[in-house]
């Protein structure tokens, strides 16, 4: 029964860094790979201006372009330097929004400032490529009426053959050589190779095909100041051997694949590739086997015919700082603006891609979820199921989803 | 212009992309000023309408300059201003004529024979047959400022001229002594030589930048063919009937001056610093804006070739340059500016345009003055003075117009590490600015409507900068106040030196009192010294109780109006006082320098007289400061405070000024001895009386004393009875002073760094609870030789003494960044230098570290090099014993690309060290120099070049990242040797800590870079060396791709 077929999508996430060239083609590569998606999906009378330059004053039109947003409490590289060499360890806003927040849209010609209902405005970050109706003022202003984004890609119907099986999702396992110290991660063990204690418990278990660790794998040592220089942490190899055996410890019950997140040993840049596999050198014959999978994050996933499309939470994160809005809110917004993470590179790491932006989403998911968040949330969008995995370490949840019903439920361990 | 750097080799442009990647910098400024006036792209020029009853009515006009001028062969002055509806007037005012004094001669044989009218009619005929331009000759009672002989005035010839050369003439035969009259013996000395423009403008009562009224039956309106100028209205009064209105009440406003800022730019060809024969003007930015509002109500720019559209802004697109130039000249006297400003435009942009249109034959170009018939002309002007050195500087005349270059003005205000329109917009107003070289410059221009898009937005930025920097510095409201005050026009204040201004108060008010100057001859040098302010020696060391400052408000003014010092209380000659019966204490005082003046009981001195009408000025100016809402008037009296401030303090060095016009070392010698006194008084006043002897728990003592402060340790710990006892013994000792003088308590300082003279450090305390900020004197972090890192370790380490009083972390901080700058682990950019180079330094500096420099990389690649005027950068690199410093300077990017050692040695030797071990020597004393030579000195990283040498012949082998041995065999792609292999792992993590940290660095400058530009989807082109991250960037790009390959080498490790 757990002979399921799986196939890999993430090889779109697989990248051979170049550091040759700036952001800009990222971002025009976005524009260029959404531009005509969002136009479709206007559905206002005015006429289409072709490029932001071309609006003219007092004449409703609408046009699309990447959204820019000017924040006070971003974080800016000159004065974080301006501190550290200073010998002070730089501090940063846990929000970046203000109520000063200046909105632009701007598409490879030009830039044009635009204000309205804060309720369109807000929802906008750095990034995102939507089409915007409305009309140049006589204060100079483009007065922004109403907002298209390209939307959900609805999914195809979940294929047959998957009834009852179910698929565990965890996150924020966040561990290190004291993890004996905590029993809730013996209990997810046990939970899951079936040999919970408990009778009830054992029944939702056994249908459980496989085990998705949506990063945050290890306990990331801070950054340190030393003298006027910022010593990067060095992952503790102990916390690796730690983690190499737990992780076998669960992929010996069924497959596991294990994604990269924030502060993992890995590149910080976002697409961040898989865990070497040298981290796992005892565990080599599951990676030969399959059964232990090293992800890249963001992963786009495809078993027996169900997509899931994820990633380790730092996008959604990331998001929270520019918004009031719940983070399943948020993860929904990047479905519907079709981009995984509009806020890379403005506020998020990632590499200067040229040709391509990876981030873009191009096909549809059954499920979308992010890794690492404050709490557990699920929704459905447009046949899309929308999850927010939180961190175990704090929590002690782990969440299944059914793969037929797309349902979602909560197990939580604590003591 | 913008002071032009190199184009940086990383930013590589795709002409390809070039044509899509369009800008915005600060379009979205640009919205927002149009969004703030809500007009349409097609701006108008032109002024207001003059009203149509103007003749009706008085005409009232604020004058913003004053030109002498001959009119139908009679002197004129030629007043320029604006009325307050906003247009602009040309009025000359008629029939003044220009005059000077000389006393009435006695006779030869010293009998008294009084001058009759009939013996000035004859001296009258005398004189205008050897000068037809005397005008006439009045016998007029006067008094010579100089010095105190009695109260009677005596008479004197006012001896007028048709013109200015006439006054001169008859002037200098006076003076030669070549006057023969009758059996009368003629005094060589002349008395009142002072310009036309400021004899007419003193005696009309006119200040710079005041207000006046046309009466409106008395003033001319000039006939349309006769006249001269393009304001808007040009007529002439008599100086009799125009009224001048001191600047006070209604008429502290300001009339709606147009301020017009420019930049222009060329396209130069590579490595060669634009040339105005050969290189054509592309782009001319303007913005104009009314004084006193808040956004410029023109923004446009002219264009050579297509420009795509540019939110707010006005685009005019010309085929051709000529055209360009051409129309720009019209637009200029459409608009009618009645102040210019930009950056460097006087020794740039105006001699620029003027060159180039006269290489183009452009006849019409250069009439944009305010006169119909003057032409601008470029003229070389060499300016020398005390307050600010020799500086050499073109000018252009535009007459009847001010113009300010924010440039000058901020170089002559400010001490800043660089003046690039870069650091001083970072400085103050706390922006990066964008800065593209000029060999972009032309690729730009030579792409297509949106490079040239780019461009222009470039270049409205660079005119928005001045005009954003003019109003934040306050600096025309500030410039107008010290014309008010001081009586000269404005165009004065930026090409004159610190004397005029004295004058023009001292001949306003020697007017008053029927005074007159005498025409001293220059005669003194500068090399004259007398003997300065004292200094007490310092105590130093570093003081961890709280410090008193006692401060002498205003010492040298003050000490002036209480001993009545003054050109006409000084008795020079001391028969005066037998022939007076003066006694002295009472009618006269002996200054501890020996001169003799006496007190207001005899006469009030007219330098007292206006020292205190300027400085209860201020106490009036401070008062309706506090009170005033309005933020315009507000802004004008805080002005005008600090003009009478810096008045009252030039009045002091006027009098010193040995090359100056009326210097009386008397005067100035006499105040710096009673200054020298006072200060010693307050010493021993203070430490006799604050005595445990007198029932106080410390006994005071005085730690040192500068000028006008003396420092006094009390001894208590707590800041709030520091203060007290401060509060106390001003009072104290201020009562055994002369009234003004006043001995003041201010600030404590807490702790204390007290390194030398003139040098320390200190947390400044006026209240109890909280310090206002850190000060420091002479602790050289701004010096522009320094590389940055000098300036942040100097600066946290007195952050760690003075604010955490952490000593110990501030000695534990200076030897991690020393152990850190000898193991390569220093930020490049933080060690390099930059310097301009200018001309004078190209020509014969070869020894100069930046000079040596461009002319290797002339001879590496001319194209890249930099040119005159460009700004060099460079880091000092190790080189070959016996090598001078100067030889050893190499381009950052080159030392980057090629992996250069620095000399680390250098920099902890010439750059660290000296300032180190001033602020720690008075703390830790002879183990000071621990800090320099201690066991964290010891490990020192050598970097392998990539270049040059030996390393032509080297076969390069990598080496083990466990024990660094060579790896060879199967090992040799790999990350590590056998041995060491059980180590993988943790020798992975540590190659990915390297990686992250520099991933995250690549991509948080680089996007800070876009943030900057104001563009998500085109290349960053900046090359500002100014810029903190400007180096970093370019060495994260280096840094993440070599730690790539690092950490790639384990794909070929078997673990």
């Amino acid at each position: 029964m757990r002979a399921l077929s799986e196939s890999h999508e993430s090889d779109a996430f697989a990248v051979s860094p170049s550091y040759n060239q700036q952001y800009a083609n990222f971002y025009y590569m976005r524009l260029q790979m959404l531009k005509q998606a969002v136009s479709e999906a206007v559905d206002w009378d005015s006429p289409h201006a072709d490029r932001v330059l071309d609006v003219v004053p007092n004449k409703k039109v609408w046009v699309v372009g990447t959204i820019y947003r000017e924040m006070k409490n971003k974080p800016n590289i000159i004065d974080d330097l301006v501190k550290i060499n200073h010998g002070i360890t730089p501090e940063h806003a846990e929000k970046y929004t203000t109520p000063q927040d200046l909105f632009y849209i701007e598409d490879e010609h030009g830039r044009m400032a635009i204000a309205g209902n804060a309720l369109h405005l807000s929802q906008l970050v750095t990034g995102c490529v939507v089409a915007i109706l409305g009309a140049e003022n006589s204060d100079g202003l483009f007065v922004v009426e109403d907002v298209r984004a390209a939307g959900i890609i609805p999914p195809p119907a979940i294929p047959s053959g998957v009834s009852g099986k179910k698929i565990a999702l965890v996150s924020g396992l966040l561990l290190d050589n004291k993890i004996q110290e905590s029993p809730k991660y013996q209990l997810l063990v046990d939970f899951l190779s079936g040999q919970f204690g408990d009778a009830t418990a054992a029944g939702p278990a056994s249908n459980i095909c496989r085990l998705v660790v949506a990063g945050g794998v290890i306990a990331a040592p801070p950054a340190e100041l030393i003298g006027s220089r910022v010593q990067r942490p060095q992952t503790d190899a102990s916390a690796v051997q730690a983690l190499g055996e737990y992780i076998r410890s669960l992929a010996l019950s069924m497959p596991v694949h294990l994604m990269p997140g924030e502060g993992d040993p890995t590149d910080i840049a976002l697409p961040q590739q898989p865990l070497h596999k040298g981290l796992f050198a005892a565990s080599a014959d599951l990676i030969k086997s399959g059964a232990l999978v090293l992800e890249t994050n963001p992963l786009m996933l495809d078993i027996d015919g169900v997509k899931l499309l994820g990633s380790s939470g730092q996008p959604v994160s990331d998001l929270c700082r520019y918004n009031e809005s719940e983070a399943i809110e948020l993860l929904q917004k990047t479905l519907e603006w079709r981009h995984l993470c509009p806020t890379a590179p403005d506020t998020l790491c990632s590499y200067p891609f040229v040709d391509n932006d990876p981030f873009v989403v191009q096909h549809a998911a059954h499920v979308c979820f992010a890794g690492n968040q404050p709490f557990y949330a699920s929704k459905m969008a447009l046949g899309t199921r929308l999850l927010t995995v939180p961190d175990f370490a704090s929590t002690g949840q782990l969440v299944l989803l059914d793969m037929e019903s797309l349902e979602t439920e909560v197990v939580a361990f604590s003591v | 212009m913008s002071v032009a750097v190199k184009r940086s080799p990383e930013t590589e442009i795709d002409p390809a992309k070039r044509s899509r990647t369009q800008p915005t910098q600060f379009e979205e400024d640009l919205t927002r000023l149009h969004s703030q006036k809500g007009q349409s792209v097609d701006q108008i020029w032109a002024r207001p309408e003059v009203p149509s009853d103007f003749r009706s009515k008085d005409i009232v006009f604020q004058q913003i300059d004053a030109e002498e001028t001959t009119l139908n062969g009679e002197s004129t002055v030629r007043l320029f201003g604006v009325t307050d509806t906003g247009n602009s007037i040309m009025c000359d005012v008629t029939g003044f004529l220009h005059y000077f004094y000389v006393p009435v001669p006695i006779l030869r044989d010293g009998a008294s024979e009084p001058f009759t009218d009939e013996d000035v009619r004859e001296f009258a005929a005398y004189l205008r047959e050897q000068f037809p331009g005397l005008a006439k000759i009045e016998i007029v009672m006067k008094q010579s400022l100089w010095g105190y002989r009695s109260e009677h005035k005596s008479p004197f010839f006012k001896i007028f001229g048709r013109d200015p050369m006439a006054v001169t003439r008859m002037r200098s035969s006076f003076e030669h002594n070549n006057i023969q009259f009758k059996r009368y013996e003629f005094s060589q000395q002349t008395y009142d030589n002072i310009s036309y423009t400021l004899r007419c403008t003193v005696d009309c009562h006119i200040t710079g930048m005041s207000w006046l009224t046309l009466p409106k039956d008395k003033y001319v309106v000039v006939p349309d063919n006769k006249r001269q100028a393009r304001t808007q209205l040009e007529v002439s009064v008599s100086f009799k009937d125009l009224i001048a209105h001191s600047p006070d009440g209604e008429f502290l406003k300001s009339a709606p001056l147009r301020v017009l800022s420019f930049d222009i730019e060329c396209a130069g060809r590579k490595g060669i610093f634009p040339d105005p024969a050969i290189d054509p003007v592309i782009q001319i930015a303007n913005m104009v804006q009314v004084q006193g509002e808040k956004t410029p109500f023109i923004r446009n720019v002219f264009t050579v070739g297509t420009c795509s559209k540019i939110a707010g802004t006005q685009v005019l697109e010309y085929e051709r340059e000529q055209d360009l130039l051409t129309d720009w000249s019209k637009f200029m006297n459409e608009v009618d500016p009645d102040v210019i400003i930009g950056y460097n435009t006087s020794n740039f942009d105006f001699p620029y345009l003027i060159n180039r249109a006269e290489a183009l034959k452009l006849r019409q170009f250069p009439y944009f003055a305010r006169l119909k018939h003057v032409q601008n002309v470029v003229s070389l002007e060499k300016f020398s003075s005390k307050a600010y050195g020799t500086l050499e500087n073109k000018a252009t005349n535009v007459d009847g117009r001010i113009q300010i270059d924010m440039l000058q003005y901020i170089r002559r205000e400010y001490k800043l590490r660089s003046y690039s329109l870069n650091s001083v917009s970072a400085h103050f107003l706390e922006e990066q600015k964008e800065d593209v070289h000029h060999s972009i410059i032309t690729e730009l221009q030579n792409g297509n409507a949106e490079s040239r898009h780019r461009l222009a937005v470039y270049c409205l930025k660079d005119a928005y900068l001045p005009l954003r920097l003019m109003d934040k510095l306050m600096a025309l409201v500030n410039m107008t106040e010290m014309a008010r005050v001081t009586g000269v026009p404005i165009s004065y204040l930026l090409s004159r030196g610190q004397q005029i201004k004295v004058i023009s108060q001292l001949f306003r008010k020697a007017l008053e009192v029927g005074m007159v100057v005498p025409n001293m001859k220059q005669e003194g040098s500068s090399d004259e010294q007398y003997e300065g302010a004292t200094v007490i020696e310092p105590v130093r060391g570093y003081y961890s109780m709280p410090i008193a400052t006692l401060d002498f408000s205003s010492l040298y003014p003050s000490v002036m109006m209480a001993h009545n010092l003054c050109y006409t209380t000084l008795i020079e000659d001391r028969s005066t006082i037998d022939r007076l019966n003066l006694k002295e204490g009472e009618d006269y005082i002996r200054t501890p320098n020996g001169d003799l003046f006496v007190t207001t009981k005899i006469r009030r001195g007219l330098l007292p007289i206006i020292l205190h009408e300027l400085i209860s000025a201020r106490k009036r100016a401070k008062a309706d400061l506090k009170n005033e809402t309005d933020p315009f008037r507000r802004a004008v009296l805080d002005g005008r405070q600090l003009a009478l401030k810096i008045s009252a303090n030039s009045v002091y060095g006027f009098t010193g000024a040995t090359v100056g016009k009326l210097p009386c070392l008397a005067i100035s010698s006499s105040v710096t001895a009673f200054g020298r006194q006072m200060i010693e008084h307050t010493k021993s006043m203070v430490e006799k009386h604050y005595t445990t002897k007198n029932g106080y728990d410390f006994d005071a003592q005085v730690i040192y004393g500068d000028t006008d402060s003396v420092m006094v340790k009390f001894g208590p710990q707590e800041l709030e009875k520091c203060m007290e006892l401060g509060k106390e013994a001003a009072d104290l000792v201020s009562e055994t002073f002369v009234s003004p003088i006043k001995l003041e308590f201010e600030k404590v300082y807490f702790p204390y760094l007290l390194i030398n003279k003139k040098r320390y450090a200190g947390l400044y305390w006026t209240r109890p609870d909280k310090f206002d900020k850190m000060d420091t004197k002479g602790i050289e972090t701004v010096r522009r030789d320094n590389c940055q890192l000098v300036q942040n370790v100097i600066e946290t380490a007195l952050n760690r003494i003075l604010i955490d009083r952490d000593v110990k972390g501030a000695e534990k901080y200076v030897k991690q960044v020393i152990s850190d700058l000898l193991q390569n682990r220093i930020d490049l950019s933080q060690l390099v230098i930059t310097k301009a180079l200018t001309k004078d330094n190209y020509d014969d500096g070869d020894k100069q570290a930046h000079v040596a420099l461009a002319k290797r990389m002339r001879a590496r690649d001319p194209g890249s090099a930099p040119t005159l005027g460009d700004r060099v950068a460079y880091v000092i690199i190790r080189g070959a014993a016996g090598m001078k410093n100067y030889q050893k300077s190499e381009d950052p990017i080159y030392v980057l690309e090629h992996n250069i050692p620095i000399d680390t040695e250098y920099y902890l030797s010439n750059q660290l060290s000296k300032p180190l071990l001033r602020i720690f020597e008075p703390i830790l004393g002879d183990k000071a120099n621990q800090l320099l030579t201690g066991a964290h000195t010891r490990t020192i990283s050598k970097v392998t070049p990539t270049t040059g040498g030996l390393m032509k012949f080297a076969v390069k082998t990598e080496l083990c990242k466990g024990c660094k041995r060579p790896l060879r065999g199967a090992y040799a792609k790999g990350a590590v040797c056998e041995n060491c292999i059980d180590r993988v792992p943790e020798l992975y993590l540590h190659s990915l800590a390297d990686l992250n940290g520099v991933q995250e660095k690549f991509a948080r400058l680089w996007t800070q870079c876009q943030r900057c530009q104001g563009s998500l989807h085109q290349d960053v082109i900046c090359s500002s060396k100014d810029c903190p991250i400007f180096f970093m960037r370019r060495k994260a790009q280096k840094e993440v791709e070599t730690s790539e390959s690092e950490l790639r080498k384990f794909d070929f490790t078997e673990w």
